[in-house]
């Protein structure tokens, strides 16, 4: 096959995920608007009726809202985190996952920079965390780590998206050369007359480092203040150094993991199982697996600082939240992010793509808990015993969560039908440069596994 | 149609002139509104709109009568405080009195009378003339068929009361037809006063004098007569004492208040105090007690003779206690100079109960304790009031024939449950039968004329409480509704059947204004040293059977104890919101009834705390939730007295609390059961300390730090809790919700942990199961100087003031929540709903105070309105702010002066001085937060066994 015939497949194989557009996928869309409608529905009755309508209490101020609010930056993390190292170490592998990744770390921010509104007590006037000249002559109280968190996230999504923007460049270019139509017009626009041109290429390439390298610190930044919301705090179980790695650490973890779930779904649902290889997945499994020590560690060192440095209320925080009502929640959160992942040390495992599917659900999910039980279990075991309570979600609170999830699918959705979700210019790159030629979607190579 | 493209002069006419008469009506319509925007009672010449003007008057909640200033803003009464010059109250309030502001208020008071249709079918507004004329006529109808007019009154000791005699004798009645209904009122302490000392009136007790107090079941800190007057005198006695110098035992089945507060608490086996305190009496002949050389004679020789038995082998083993406490105790009793025996209160008073207190009186007058900490106040002539009666005398009448007319005032014997049956039986006699009250409930209902009545604030009356104490009661607005005061109403329908000999010629108001000085209605009273008597025993002190308190019910039932509670209301109405929303300090439990039940039998029943049982009395049942706790003796079940009313059987008493058995039966259903803390004790931790546990742990370290010192202004507010003084009776919760604007949440949201209180009373269960040792702490904001709400929260709505409060600005809060998360003391309380307020209660709400917005979040600010006042005032004045100036709500009401406010940085405040005593420590020092609010570690007595 020449150059030009493989790329003219690669080309046509990307542009059919964005044609081509089944019942399913409507359905699927669908679902996921009505979850997100559901959400809306709830948050406005909070909106109109008042907070009252969550599980909140005295003790508890924080519950889901929150939990949800850390779960999605975690998601975002290893999108871009991953995809820019993977830059970097200029590995095969990125072409196939870079772009999903990407795009999952823009749409998670952008589902996690609801929370903070939608737990506000008046979100209407959510603005005010912003710094800009008022008539209250105020600016935000820089001491406040929620104020970090705006610059954090705000920063951290304009750089994900203009990574994830200036990485499509060159196939927004290629798109608009093979679609007609409004799409032409569209895409040319958005490519901001990209014309591969060896020039603009030597360009693009200078400057798209930049950004990839901006990148790796501000992710592990971000996540970093993320967890000072905690650490800063004075609140037994909160109030840690080891914070920061422990978010960091735990972020990529979970985002690997909603990467292999998200990876796996386009790879079937598109058929790009030659772009989308076994090999793919074995390095993310392999991150994960390691990501999932590190948690393993990180825990093993939170418990041990808090009988270590011998403050009562902290030891006795760590016994309730591993011996009290909420010990299944703390051993939950143990099996799934440190136990399930073991699993990965086999290669047959990490081989098998529904294995890892399943794994990557269970720490998923483990993953929400944790940060639901380092928000819940430590507000209601506080220092005064007379102030102890408890807290479960609400409707409406379970009724939002689920709405983040359709809203995070939906814009998923939405992205994958505009826009290439797998570099193709990468991938054509990828497959010149080490020949390994694919055979085009025509055959399903999961069967036997390629080595990497 | 108004507007039309093309204005003629016609239709312009036309359009002006029907919106100047639209104008003109709704200006019509909002005249009266207007009119009472500054209700004055008499427009003060130096009155200011924003400055608070205060009216002295008393509390009539109950009949102890303290002293109250209340606080009125544009002509509405906005907060109630304790009147200082009252030798009563002295300034502090009780729970009740703080809350009263409530009833003022209340949207369910009656706005005008309501009066009967002819036919007897239903109840309507009508005038206030139509309504007299209605008394008029059923009165002379009564007098013309000879039919007997009963007036029907809560206690009345004053001028109201004396009217009411006049009254009678005007149309020609009876005098002892005025009837003084007290169900609550402990008679068999006049009774036994008449046998020991031929003495039935009561005695004033001096608990401050005492060296050795001993309550046989005197709940005197929640009710038994003077709650606010005796918690200061139990405060004083503790107060300045070093390990060993004073004692304090209670003896009852329960953990009360009181018993919290003692030094010990003992559990006799129910109805067998009478041999504990007889027990107690003989050792103290025998050891020569101070009183016993001045016995009389015959007195002398009937107690050696009756008081032989009394061994402390035999009374251990009635009572079940060891001989050694026995001994131990009357060895203090003989030693201590002067000491005190209370009681018997509610909660054991049964059917000997004349006999008990008979003995409680005989072993003062062997201590010597009468006439120094028990004494008997001439007694005054009764000019002013009727011969009063007893409720019995009007059943007999009704039971030979026809009532013509029966007024009844402010009280309602049908709410004492059952016991009443005899007068649900006379009023059927009764004719005509016409209630004063405020809202149309219980009897009300079937009234055949009600006749709303000023509240207590807004009418004129007097309160003789005891001799030498006679407040006066005085209005402290222009009444809020169409009410009209009781005896006007009465001298009115006097008139109108031209019968009003004897009775005051204008109003009842001018006649009690015209009667008083004008310096004794600006102190709220005349208050006088009433001389003393001296009593001595009779002949034959003790001279009925001796005998334990009879149970009736079931023998193999639990004894039934019916305490008293904060919640009771004198009149048997079940309490308003906020005395409802306020946790019972003990039990923690509000807006419920509970049965407290020990662990133990518990167990053998197979309950757990919020289990609903059935409690069966033989004749009557009752549903209620257990509270299962330590601190009640085996084999007793407690039931508040405010919820235990359906359980009075026919005849008895509801003064008694220890009179029946009842056996317990699950339901099956589980009850809400809010409570305001969940857990029991402070698990090991540093909160409420006691001066031993402090010594133990050391003081840490004050002031290490890398930071420097926070810029200060002028002053730094703190305040001092005393633990040692506190008895957790909630005064101040009721007066920091008044105060502050505080939003009451109901059962369903106090159990979802979202109370708006910016005070709670915490309560440690600590000690061993067998000797609990309740604890209250006094919790608020800390006032930080390193306030961890404050560096969190990104919008700036919490900042520290110059003077070192954590100041909260409501408007900026967008509710992000960081702050209470962050506030180890959990002090910040959040809105989570709006809590619209009637009409009427928006009227109470103090206008210093912002009434707080759903999603924002709150807290104290020691009152700081309070502080900006006293500031302001100094400034205008051109002096310093003195120590005492400013008082935030709760050290206000405070009846023990456990809470004490002023400026730390001044060295010679008392704030100043308490903080650097032996007993100060913060909360949580370990965070390094520099609270504001410094507590005093309690002095613990463990009685030796």
């Amino acid at each position: 096959m020449t150059t030009a015939t493989l790329s003219d497949t690669i080309g046509a194989d990307m542009e059919a995920t964005i044609a081509r557009t089944t019942w399913r996928y409507w359905l699927a869309l669908l679902f996921a608007a009505g979850m997100t409608a559901l959400g809306i529905w709830a948050w406005v009755q909070i909106l109109q009726d008042g907070f009252g309508l969550t599980g909140l209490n005295t003790p508890v101020m924080w519950g889901s809202f929150i939990t949800n609010f850390v779960f999605f930056i975690g998601v975002s993390h290893a999108g871009t985190l991953v995809s820019a190292i993977l830059y970097f170490t200029k590995s095969p592998i990125r072409a196939g996952v870079g772009r999903s990744a990407e795009a999952m770390t823009v749409i998670a921010i952008m589902t996690a920079g609801l929370f903070p509104i939608i737990h506000l007590g008046r979100a209407w006037l959510g603005f005010w965390l912003m710094p800009y000249p008022n008539q209250r002559q105020l600016w935000p109280n820089f001491h406040s780590p929620l104020i970090w968190d705006v610059f954090a996230i705000s920063s951290y999504v304009t750089i994900s998206a203009l990574f994830l923007y200036m990485g499509m460049l060159p196939d927004l270019s290629s798109l608009s050369r093979r679609v007609r139509g409004v799409r032409k017009y569209v895409y040319r626009v958005l490519s901001l007359g990209f014309s591969e041109s060896d020039g603009e290429w030597a360009l693009f390439e200078r400057a798209y480092p930049i950004f990839a390298l901006v990148v790796i610190p501000l992710a592990v930044s971000v996540h970093s203040v993320v967890s000072w919301d905690f650490a800063m705090a004075l609140t037994p179980g909160w109030h840690s150094t080891i914070f920061a790695p422990y978010f960091v650490a735990g972020a990529i973890f979970s985002g690997v993991a909603m990467a292999i779930i998200l990876l796996s779904l386009l790879r079937r649902g598109y058929k790009l199982q030659a772009y989308i290889q076994e090999k793919h997945f074995d390095a993310l499994a392999k991150l994960m697996l390691s990501m999932s020590l590190i948690m393993t560690f990180v825990y093993c060192t939170e418990i041990f600082m808090a009988f270590y440095h011998g403050e009562s209320v902290e030891i006795d925080l760590y016994i309730w939240r591993m011996t009290g009502p909420s010990a299944p929640l703390f051993w939950s959160v143990i099996f799934c992010n440190s136990v399930v992942p073991l699993a990965c040390f086999w290669r047959k495992i990490r081989f098998d793509l529904r294995a890892l599917i399943a794994i990557s659900v269970l720490v998923t999910i483990g993953m929400w808990l944790e940060r639901y039980m380092i928000v819940v279990t430590s507000l209601s075991h506080g220092a005064d015993p007379a102030t102890w309570g408890s807290y479960f979600p609400s409707f409406h609170e379970i009724l939002i969560t689920v709405g983040a999830c359709g809203w995070f699918a939906l814009w998923f959705m939405v992205f994958v039908k505009f826009f290439p979700c797998i570099s193709i210019s990468e991938t054509k790159q990828a497959q010149v440069a080490f020949s390994t030629v694919p055979s085009a979607g025509t055959e399903d190579s999961s069967e036997e596994p390629h080595d990497a | 149609m108004i507007i039309k493209d093309n204005i003629t002069r016609r239709n312009f006419i036309a359009t002006t002139s029907v919106a100047a008469a639209g104008a003109a009506t709704l200006t019509g319509c909002r005249e009266r509104a207007i009119r009472h925007i500054v209700p004055w009672v008499n427009p003060p010449d130096d009155a200011i709109p924003g400055i608070p003007l205060f009216y002295n008057t008393i509390c009539r909640e109950c009949t102890a009568g303290c002293g109250m200033s209340a606080r009125t803003r544009e002509g509405r009464v906005v907060k109630l405080e304790g009147n200082p010059e009252h030798p009563i109250g002295r300034g502090a309030l009780c729970v009740r009195g703080q809350a009263a502001i409530e009833g003022l208020y209340h949207p369910e008071r009656l706005g005008g009378p309501m009066l009967r249709a002819q036919d007897g079918s239903e109840q309507s507004s009508v005038t206030w003339d139509a309504a007299e004329a209605a008394l008029g006529d059923a009165l002379s109808r009564a007098i013309d068929h000879d039919a007997p007019i009963y007036v029907l009154t809560r206690p009345e000791p004053g001028a109201l009361g004396g009217l009411f005699g006049a009254w009678l004798t005007a149309l020609g009645q009876q005098p002892d037809q005025q009837i003084s209904f007290d169900p609550l009122e402990p008679t068999w302490t006049r009774e036994a006063g008449q046998r020991t000392f031929a003495a039935s009136d009561r005695p004033n007790y001096r608990l401050g004098r005492a060296r050795m107090l001993l309550s046989i079941g005197a709940d005197f800190l929640e009710d038994w007569g003077s709650p606010v007057e005796h918690a200061r005198g139990l405060a004083d006695m503790q107060a300045g004492r070093r390990e060993g110098e004073t004692r304090f035992v209670y003896v009852g089945p329960r953990l009360s208040l009181t018993a919290a507060a003692a030094d010990r608490w003992l559990s006799v086996r129910p109805g067998s105090e009478i041999h504990l305190v007889l027990g107690l009496a003989r050792y103290v002949l025998e050891q020569g007690g101070a009183g016993v050389s001045s016995l009389p004679g015959p007195a002398a020789a009937s107690l050696a003779r009756k008081l032989a038995g009394y061994t402390p082998q035999g009374t251990a083993e009635r009572t079940g206690l060891d001989a050694s406490d026995i001994t131990s105790l009357g060895r203090q009793l003989v030693r201590a100079r002067p000491s005190l025996v209370l009681g018997p209160g509610r909660s054991v008073a049964g059917s000997n109960a004349v006999a008990l207190a008979s003995a409680v009186h005989v072993l003062n007058a062997l201590t010597g304790a009468i006439g120094d900490t028990v004494r008997w106040p001439q007694r005054v002539e009764e000019t002013q009031q009727g011969a009063e009666s007893e409720l019995t005398h009007l059943v007999e009448r009704a039971r030979r024939g026809r009532i013509g007319v029966l007024v009844v005032h402010h009280t309602d014997p049908l709410r004492f449950g059952a016991a009443f049956d005899q007068f649900e039986r006379a009023l059927e006699q009764v004719d005509f039968l016409a209630v004063i009250g405020h809202r149309l409930d219980g009897l009300a209902r079937r009234a055949n004329v009600v006749l709303p009545d000023h509240h207590f604030l807004e009418s004129w009356s007097t309160l003789e409480t005891r001799p030498g104490v006679m407040g006066i009661q005085q209005p402290t607005m222009t009444p809020l509704l169409e009410t009209k005061a009781a005896a006007d109403v009465l001298i009115a329908a006097a008139r109108s059947i031209e019968r009003a000999d004897g009775l005051p010629y204008g109003t009842f108001a001018e006649s009690i204004h015209d009667e008083h000085d004008p310096q004794d209605l600006q102190r709220g009273g005349v208050f006088e040293q009433a001389p003393l008597r001296v009593v001595s025993l009779t002949d034959d002190p003790l001279p009925m059977p001796l005998e334990d308190a009879s149970l009736e019910g079931p023998d193999d039932g639990l004894a039934l104890s019916v305490f008293p509670s904060l919640r009771q209301t004198g009149d048997g109405r079940p309490a308003d919101d906020l005395l409802s929303e306020i946790p019972d300090p003990l039990t923690l439990i509000s807006w419920s009834g509970w049965v407290e039940l020990h662990p133990a039998t518990a167990a053998t029943l197979g309950l757990a705390t919020r289990d609903v049982v059935r409690v069966d009395a033989g004749q009557r049942q009752l549903e209620l939730p257990v509270y299962v706790h330590p601190g009640v003796r085996e084999g007793i079940a407690g039931i508040p007295a405010p919820f235990a009313t359906d359980l009075l059987t026919s005849g008895a008493q509801p003064a008694l609390g220890l009179v029946s058995r009842v056996s317990l039966s699950k339901t099956g259903a589980v009850a809400l059961l809010p409570r305001s803390q969940t857990t029991e004790n402070q698990a090991g931790r540093e909160l409420a300390m006691t001066t031993r546990e402090l010594t133990a742990r050391g003081r840490h370290v004050r002031r290490l730090s890398m930071y420097p010192t926070p810029e200060r202004g002028a002053h730094r507010w703190g305040l001092v809790v005393d633990l040692d003084r506190c008895n957790g009776c909630s005064s101040c919760v009721a007066a920091c919700y008044v105060e502050n604007n505080s939003a009451i949440v109901g059962p369903e949201e106090t159990a979802n942990r979202r109370t708006m209180n910016w005070m709670r009373i915490e309560r440690f269960m600590e000690g061993s199961p067998e000797h609990p040792d309740a604890r209250f702490m006094p919790a608020m904001c800390q006032q930080c100087t390193n306030a961890p709400c404050e560096s969190v929260c990104p919008v700036y709505a919490t900042y520290h003031t110059s003077d070192g409060i954590n100041g909260e600005i409501y408007n900026r809060c967008v509710g992000t929540r960081y702050c209470e998360n962050n506030c180890p003391y959990q002090a910040r309380r959040f809105n989570w709903y709006d809590r619209p307020r009637s009409e009427r209660a928006r009227l109470a709400l103090n206008p210093d105070v912002t009434v707080r917005e759903r999603g924002v979040t709150e807290k104290c600010t020691f009152c700081i309105q309070r502080i900006r006042a006293g500031k302001e005032q100094a400034k205008i004045d051109g002096k310093p702010i003195l120590d005492g100036d400013i008082t935030p709500a709760c050290a206000q009401t405070c009846p023990t002066g456990a809470l004490v406010f002023g400026d730390l940085q001044d060295p010679a405040s008392r704030v100043s001085r308490l903080a650097a005593g032996d007993r100060a420590y913060h909360l949580f020092e370990e965070l390094n937060t520099i609270p504001g609010v410094v507590y005093l570690a309690r002095r613990r007595v463990e009685i030796e066994r």
